[in-house]
């Protein structure tokens, strides 16, 4: 990372005389207000981020010592590219974070608008509204096993009540249900944290902007398309870039629910990174699989940004 | 007696000139350990920690108890390990960590200290577990296994004899659901889900009929027939027989206990931890569960090793002292202490003949049975990936995404690639 | 048109009755797990209300482990994460949303990279780093990794709202005569209030659940967190929901309280920034 141009030899005084008097320049006071951010970095992150990329470069087996740690080019990435399991985890994680993410929005964008206009009580529903993304992911993974349990869950149990079905579905146990069902308790999870961001966003709206909408006689569909998305692009940007990060990031939920089965039908690649790197050992291949999750969420947010950025 | 206590105060004396400093400042050693039954466990460990102390004036404990399940505990010594930390001394390990452990050359010989003579005081099967490249690594601890827990009640209703060999138990478990005509009762539960315990189930069945994923030499025999009739046996059980339910494919190991345990089944393969909760205040099934080893194949018994062991790291500063500890905590005051206490399946055989033990825990003779039968998981660093293989091909096959025979072919194809054969 | 309304009205509380229903029901169904029995946790058909409702696994949850040591030593190391990532972050989030300079897009990409990089990665150089600073069972060692990699989450909401705070209001003080830096705080700040809130609840939140850096960096009761506390109940093999039930239930209760005292906030900030508007 390149630092921004703050401390040339000898500038340092100067500069602080002028932040005293208020006349930095925008590069000197951007370079003052990332500095602290960029100290934090510097310590815990880079180092850590430098030293996978260099594991990634050579071969790094804990439980074959005798191989050293030889650098050996791409050759990790190049047996991830030849490797089907590999492929067959990118697969289901793109899979998981298209369905996730889409659902997540559709359902958050509906609570945020929902709950926005409430006058009183809106406090408790927000907050009830935000609490299944306070749970952490490894509980409520558990939790969402024992609701899909075939024969003591409650999934089967209501849809019997409710005479949907008779009989027991294994949802845990066929490729397609285990699928839906992580779905449903990732969704659960994370459209509140959707919901969270664009309510933050409709808030920031002013509201005299409706009232000039209303006044020229804009019906609510039409204000909402005119008034309200356009000002709430930058926060359904926020929302779907966290949330495609949190997706393709996705590994306690499935584990806890399927552990990545039925056969590997639900194998995230961040399970598969896992696997490789704490169970199988081999660090030179599990940190090249990270760089290559890392570039895949590079170019989804580079492509999001290009959609969804503002063009003024 | 006077003049030994004057000589050693005399050494004593020179020692602290010689080597100010080292002969008061007692030495400290970390023990990282699970505490499988929270703090009554760890209030045990303790005690016998004091204990210790006591007896090796020179030599402090420091007990860490580490939570989770056994996966959760491996990342932590991987992390801990390969930034080479000497912080920890002596650390539990499961029953499959000694090979790829000492593969990376985390685990200190124990061979000078833990002799021969002294092995053979310990359970066979825990000790050839602990035992890589003919050296040892580890002392059995406790050990484990997977037994048969079957319903005392049920089978005294309707007359019948405990099952020695699978047949007997599919066809005992028939009789009883037909006699019994309830829905929710099923005949045989093992743990179906992607866990490691499902490949357990399948060597099990596997060397009950003779068969093995690896032969002495190491080379790969799972394909010479008798993968893909133990895995037929494992379809079988569900689709022809049907006295398991389709359902044990999402079912882990505590899932199956719990399900044993509100009275819904009659049969269960599980390890030794689930007899003292079946046993325990509440439950559904008190007082009518027993305990038997799994039933025989064509080739006799088979049960997969289970249990932990103490082990010295590499990077301990103090492995003498790690390991003066270690021999404390798998001595045999230890040893029935924890039997006694906390219903561990000892693994000296001495303590299984200890009166006091025998008395308090009449069903140690039936363990000692299932525990002398148990054999330990292939011994290759590279187990981990083996084991991931087989599970998620036996998995594919039980939720029905591949055949059995596709299953074992791509089984014996994987591990045959990954051994480089 | 008055008959509408009240229709719309009452379509419009149905719906919230769904949210809260949808938001709630697993929640509620943790509840009534820890008031149960282990007995009747098992049983099947399933109960939903328990039968004989118990307080035991509340009582275990005190007398198995320093619950309240852990409840502690969470909330100081959250806190203080999220107190000093939001201060951080907010003024990392203004440069990006207001200034021009060298270097932006690489950064940028930097903290995508910090943000997205899996931590079962770094976990071994971090522990490292960790360990050779001397922060290993330190709040610190704890806080400095969480800023670490929540900053970049933070930057990116805050950035977001900050860039939706129209220019005028800032140009206007700016030619006032206020520096940058008061701008940021009398105007940015009051406005982006919403943003500073969310940000700061999914910076806490985070926190609060981390696993697997607590896991690794902490070995000692006085200074694990909740989450790594909770997974002491469990055994190797066993899970005891009613237990781990009632601790989730308790822990989720400082969570609830940030919430709503978030709520509150929001509305003064909203009415502050409204005023100066």
């Amino acid at each position: 990372m390149t630092a921004p141009s703050l401390v040339r030899s000898g500038a340092g005084s100067r500069v602080l005389r002028r932040w005293m008097s208020g006349q930095l320049t925008q590069g000197e006071l951007a370079a003052m207000l990332i500095l602290p951010c960029l100290l934090f970095l510097a310590v815990f992150a880079v180092y850590p981020i430098v030293n996978a990329v260099w594991t990634a470069l050579h071969t790094l087996r804990l439980d074959q010592p005798h191989l050293g740690t030889p650098f050996v080019g791409l050759h990790n990435f190049a047996k991830a590219l030849g490797d089907p399991d590999a492929w067959h985890a990118i697969r289901v994680t793109f899979l998981y974070t298209g369905v996730t993410v889409a659902a997540q929005f559709a359902l958050g964008l509906a609570v945020a608008l929902i709950i926005h206009p409430m006058g009183r009580g809106r406090g408790f529903v927000r907050a009830a509204a935000l609490l299944p993304w306070t749970m952490a992911p490894v509980l409520a993974g558990q939790m969402w096993r024992w609701l899909f349990n075939d024969q003591a869950g409650v999934a089967n149990d209501l849809l019997n009540r409710l005479g949907l079905i008779s009989g027991q579905i294994i949802w845990l146990g066929v490729p397609a249900l285990a699928f839906f069902a992580v779905t449903v308790a990732a969704t659960w999870g994370a459209a509140s944290y959707m919901a969270l961001i664009l309510l933050a966003g409709l808030q920031g709206i002013p509201d005299e902007l409706y009232e000039a909408a209303s006044l020229d006689g804009a019906s609510p569909l039409r204000s909402f398309l005119a008034v309200t998305l356009p000002l709430l692009r930058p926060a359904v940007m926020v929302s779907l870039v966290l949330r495609t990060l949190g997706a393709l990031q996705a590994l306690d939920l499935p584990f806890a629910m399927t552990g990545g089965g039925p056969g590997n039908a639900t194998e995230t690649f961040a399970l598969f990174i896992y696997k490789n790197t704490f169970q199988f050992l081999d660090f030179g291949y599990g940190a090249a699989l990270s760089v290559i999750l890392v570039v895949i969420a590079l170019a989804l947010a580079g492509t999001y940004y290009r959609v969804l950025a503002p063009r003024d | 007696m006077t003049t030994r206590l004057l000589t050693a105060a005399a050494i004593m004396a020179v020692l602290v000139i010689v080597l100010p400093g080292h002969a008061q400042t007692p030495i400290t050693i970390t023990w990282s350990t699970l505490a499988t039954g929270g703090p009554v466990v760890s209030d045990v460990y303790r005690a016998l920690a004091q204990q210790f102390e006591r007896q090796n004036p020179g030599i402090r404990v420091n007990l860490q108890i580490q939570p989770g399940t056994s996966g959760e505990q491996y990342n932590r010594y991987v992390t801990l390990f390969a930034a080479k930390d000497p912080s920890v001394d002596v650390i539990s390990i499961d029953v499959i960590w000694p090979a790829p452990m000492v593969a990376a050359g985390w685990l200190a010989p124990l061979d000078q200290w833990f002799t021969r003579e002294r092995q053979d005081q310990f359970l066979p099967g825990a000790i050839r577990a602990n035992t890589i490249g003919g050296k040892i690594y580890g002392v059995p601890w406790y050990t484990d296994a997977g037994l048969l827990y079957y319903r005392k009640d049920l089978l005294e209703k309707h007359g019948a004899q405990v099952p020695t060999t699978w047949d007997e138990l599919i066809a005992t478990a028939r009789r009883i659901l037909q006699a019994e005509n309830n829905p929710q009762l099923g005949g045989f539960l093992f743990q179906g889900a992607r866990i490691e315990a499902l490949a357990n189930f399948f060597f099990e069945v596997l060397w009950s009929n003779g068969g093995d994923i690896l032969d002495a030499s190491g080379k790969v025999i799972l394909d010479n027939g008798k993968g893909l009739a133990a895995l037929n046996f494992m379809l079988d059980l569900v689709r022809r027989h049907r006295v398991t339910p389709p359902g044990v494919t999402t079912l882990p190991t505590d899932d199956t206990r719990a399900a044993f345990q509100d009275g819904r089944f009659v049969f269960l393969r599980n390890w030794t931890y689930a007899y003292a909760l079946f046993q325990g205040e509440g439950s559904k099934v008190a007082g009518k569960v027993g305990i038997a080893p799994l039933p025989r194949g064509s080739a006799g018994s088979a049960s997969t090793l289970g249990g932990w062991q103490l082990a010295v790291s590499n990077f301990s500063r103090n492995k003498e002292s790690a390991y003066r500890f270690v021999e404390f905590m798998t001595g045999p005051v230890a040893e029935k202490s924890m039997a006694l206490q906390l219903s561990t399946v000892p693994t000296r055989k001495d303590t299984f003949e200890d009166p006091v033990v025998k008395q308090k825990a009449p069903h140690y003779p039936d363990m000692l049975k299932v525990a002398l039968n148990a054999r330990p998981r292939p011994q290759i660093p590279d187990y981990p990936r083996l084991s991931s293989i087989v599970q998620t091909n036996l998995h594919a096959a039980l939720t029905n995404q591949i055949s059995a025979e596709e299953a074992i072919t791509r089984m014996t194809r994987e591990i045959r690639s990954l051994l480089g054969q | 048109m008055a008959g509408r309304r009240r229709l719309v009205g009452i379509g419009h509380w149905l719906l919230i009755g769904l949210v809260v229903a949808w938001s709630l029901a697993p929640y509620a169904w943790t509840l009534f797990t820890s008031f149960k029995t282990e007995r009747e946790l098992y049983q099947f058909p399933v109960t939903y209300l328990p039968h004989r409702p118990t307080l035991i696994n509340y009582a275990q949850v005190f007398t198995q482990n320093p619950f309240g040591r852990f409840l502690l030593n969470s909330a100081i190391v959250t806190v203080t994460s999220t107190v000093l990532c939001l201060f951080i972050a907010s003024l990392a989030a203004y440069a990006f949303a207001r200034l021009q300079f060298r270097g932006r897009e690489v950064l940028l990409v930097g903290l995508l990279v910090v943000a997205m990089v899996p931590l079962i990665t770094v976990i071994v150089p971090l522990y490292i780093l960790v360990r050779n600073l001397g922060l290993l069972n330190s709040y610190a060692g704890l806080i400095a990794p969480y800023v670490t990699y929540s900053l970049p989450v933070a930057i990116f909401i805050l950035a977001a709202f900050f860039r939706e705070i129209p220019h005028e209001l800032e140009e206007a003080a700016l030619i006032d005569g206020c520096t940058r830096l008061n701008t940021l705080w009398r105007i940015i700040a009051p406005l982006a209030t919403p943003g500073l809130i969310t940000a700061g609840i999914i910076v806490f939140v985070y926190t609060w659940n981390e696993f697997l850096v607590a896991l690794t960096l902490t070995s000692t009761t006085e200074v694990r967190t909740i989450t790594v506390g909770i997974a002491l109940y469990r055994g190797e093999f066993t899970f005891p929901w009613g237990v781990i039930s009632a601790a989730v239930m308790l822990a989720t209760i400082p969570i609830m309280t940030l919430i709503l005292l978030g709520q509150r906030l929001v509305i003064r900030g909203l009415t502050a920034g409204a005023v100066k508007g």
